[in-house]
């Protein structure tokens, strides 16, 4: 009895001492930094809940083969509180883990803070979106931009001249953000390209919801259009609600995303739910890939929301993680790097995308995927496309 | 000369100035009767948008009856917090202050865990617009005016002409005496607290309407209702009149001829200048 007891004690102990080593050995680990709370946790939160549905789609899938042998993801969480000191202690923390491989934080100046501590430590970072392209280029070498908003805005500039070939005069209403400078530049270039004018560009404070004021002096430009660049849902619903109360009646777009178009939808009156666009998926939409149709699934059941545009975004970068370790059969960062920036093809939500940019950031950081366009036809009604790249 | 942009500005600013207003009154009232600058304001502000929200969008409850509940508790909050937090360090203002900044944190949270940090809206029944010579602007918005100087209004008369009101202007002005006369003190605070977090959660409930709510949307309730009343007069109601207005219509009509930019210098530096010259503020005493 004594015998049969301490042989238990050794076998036990020898699995307690070997087991955590072979599941550690069988998994790649993979950080995700965003807000989980402070102010920008409202707009970020969404990534972290997407964590496990996500990782549970790849592993379903067998996970990331490498050298013959399938390793499960695991993602290991950090909230940057909504801001770089918050930032630059959750990636630390998760270095210290032994993490190389990141979901980067959306929240701009977070993303800019780790970027040194990354670089220096030869970590790969993919960044869902963001419309900061300076965050691309050298001497960052190892952020990936997952959704390249930029390169979208000459797709979408011709489609919205397509649908109102009569627009002509242009009113820019924008939030003060570092983070647009880039693209509002791109998108005030591409609206003159495009032989429209843009009568009215000014920028608000952050955050701010009441746009009577901004409104009052835009709409004595008499625009045909309002852009609403950069604009998250509280102030997309604020310059849709307001303009139409002040009698706007034209198309108010915006040629990024200011986040989920159903919850941009539920945001705005229903009678004034027309005429408005974004660059951005109605995931609801029967044209939505397979994927996505089981993402939502997954997503649903694990946290009793709707599937929503930030989910999307976890999913998008995780899954360019997973390719790049595959095709460079390797969990070296420098190495998935590499193979990313040659890859001729990536499978992503909306389809087959790959990395571009070297003619603009000199490298190819950039993804460039089909673009998913949502537009409220009457009174909410979602009409849904996705944009050909040409 | 087209008048129109300046009229609709006017305008901009007299909604904005009640909105200002009755955010302020609350945190007014609580200063002048308890001496602290009760800074979680806005998180009761935020409070109160929060459980007309779980009222009629989870209980299906109707916006009006939700607002009368969502007054009433938060009032009972604020009663809570009065004789919990705030009664046992009466006469010493800082350790208010630092028990203050720590609800901020322990309300924010408690509503980020609940219901998440995502943006909620609800509706009000109150919809349209009104539109005159050119001008348009939200009944929405019509109501809060008239709510907050309707308010305001019952607040002078409640001051002014009840037994309880002149209580409350005796202990604002000198709580020992009033105490002396046989003013009982814990109670007037209770009940400074009810009422100013009632008033707190009111402002919330129709910003809410306007707007989005959020766990964070307090911070802007208690910036502007401090501007109000360091601009109008510590403890002074008719000063909280002068300085909702004010601001208000500096809020309203510099964006629409300069940049809202410039509209938050100016209004902030109004205050600094109220401060170098007239510290007291515009309608307050010495």
């Amino acid at each position: 009895m004594k015998k049969e007891c301490l042989t238990r004690v050794i076998v036990f102990s020898l699995l307690s001492w070997f087991l955590p080593y072979s599941v550690s050995a069988q998994t790649v680990k993979i950080g995700l930094i965003s807000s989980v709370t402070g102010p920008m946790a409202a707009v970020f939160k969404s990534e972290i809940e997407a964590a496990k549905p996500a990782a549970e789609l790849i592993n379903k899938k067998g996970g990331v083969k490498v050298g013959g042998k399938n390793y499960m993801i695991e993602i290991v969480t950090g909230d940057d509180q909504s801001s770089p000191p918050g930032a630059v202690s959750a990636v630390n923390k998760l270095l210290q883990q032994g993490v190389m491989l990141f979901v980067a934080p959306m929240f701009i100046p977070s993303n800019m803070a780790i970027s040194s501590i990354c670089e220096e430590a030869k970590a790969l970072r993919v960044t869902p979106n963001c419309a900061d392209l300076s965050l691309f280029a050298a001497p960052n070498r190892l952020n990936f931009n997952g959704e390249a908003s930029y390169l979208n805005v000459p797709h979408v500039y011709m489609k919205l001249k397509a649908l109102y070939p009569g627009t002509k005069r242009i009113a820019i209403i924008r939030p003060d953000d570092p983070g647009a400078k880039a693209i509002t530049e791109r998108t005030i270039e591409e609206i003159r390209r495009q032989g429209m004018e843009v009568v009215f560009h000014e920028a608000y404070k952050i955050p701010t919801e009441d746009f009577y004021p901004l409104l009052t002096k835009a709409l004595q430009t008499k625009p045909d259009a309002i852009e609403g660049i950069f604009a998250i849902i509280p102030w997309m619903r604020g310059i849709i609600n307001q303009a139409r109360e002040m009698g706007f009646k034209g198309p108010i777009w915006l040629v990024s995303a200011c986040g989920d178009t159903n919850l941009l939808k539920a945001a705005i009156e229903p009678k004034y739910a027309h005429d408005i666009m974004q660059a951005a998926p109605d995931l609801t939409s029967e044209k939505m890939l397979p994927i996505v149709k089981e993402f939502k699934r997954l997503v649903e059941t694990e946290t009793k929301t709707a599937l929503n545009y930030d989910h999307i975004q976890t999913l998008r970068a995780l899954l360019i993680i997973v390719q790049g370790i595959e095709k460079a059969q390797s969990l070296d960062p420098e190495r998935i790097a590499k193979a990313l920036e040659e890859m001729e093809s990536i499978d992503m939500p909306y389809g087959k995308g790959r990395f571009t940019g070297k003619d603009l950031i000199g490298q190819n950081r950039l993804m460039r995927d089909p673009i998913p366009f949502s537009r409220f036809v009457k009174e909410g009604r979602i009409e849904f496309e996705f944009l050909p790249l040409k | 000369m087209d008048l129109t942009p300046f009229l609709q500005s006017i305008v901009n600013g007299l909604a904005l100035s009640g909105i200002y207003i009755l955010v302020a009154l609350g945190l007014a009232l609580v200063l002048s009767i308890m001496g602290i600058v009760q800074i979680s304001h806005g998180e009761i502000y935020m409070l109160g948008a929060y459980i007309v929200y779980g009222l009629t969008k989870v209980l299906g409850l109707d916006f009006f009856p939700s607002l009368l509940i969502s007054m009433f508790s938060v009032g009972l909050v604020g009663v809570l917090l009065e004789r919990l937090c705030f009664r046992p360090f009466r006469g010493s203002p800082d350790r208010a202050f630092t028990i203050s900044l720590a609800l901020i944190l322990i309300l924010q949270n408690v509503v980020l865990s609940m219901a998440g940090g995502d943006p909620h809206t609800y509706t009000s029944p109150i919809s349209g617009v009104l539109r005159f010579f050119g001008v348009a602007i939200s009944w929405k918005r019509v109501f809060i005016l008239i709510v907050g100087f309707g308010l305001l209004l019952l607040l002078f008369v409640l001051v002014k002409r009840t037994k309880v009101g002149q209580a409350m202007l005796a202990a604002s002005q000198e709580k020992d005496g009033a105490s002396l006369l046989g003013i009982d003190i814990d109670s007037l605070s209770a009940l400074a607290m009810f009422v100013g977090c009632a008033l707190a959660a009111l402002a919330g409930i129709l910003m809410g309407s306007l707007f989005s709510i959020y766990p964070t949307m307090g911070s802007f309730a208690l910036m502007k209702a401090m501007a109000v009343i360091i601009l109008g007069g510590l403890g002074s109601l008719g000063g909280a009149v002068i300085g909702g207005l004010l601001l208000g219509l500096i809020d309203g009509i510099l964006p629409v001829f300069t940049t809202t930019h410039i509209a938050g210098m100016v209004g902030f530096g109004a205050i600094i200048l109220v401060l170098i010259f007239r510290p007291q503020g515009i309608a307050g005493h010495e």
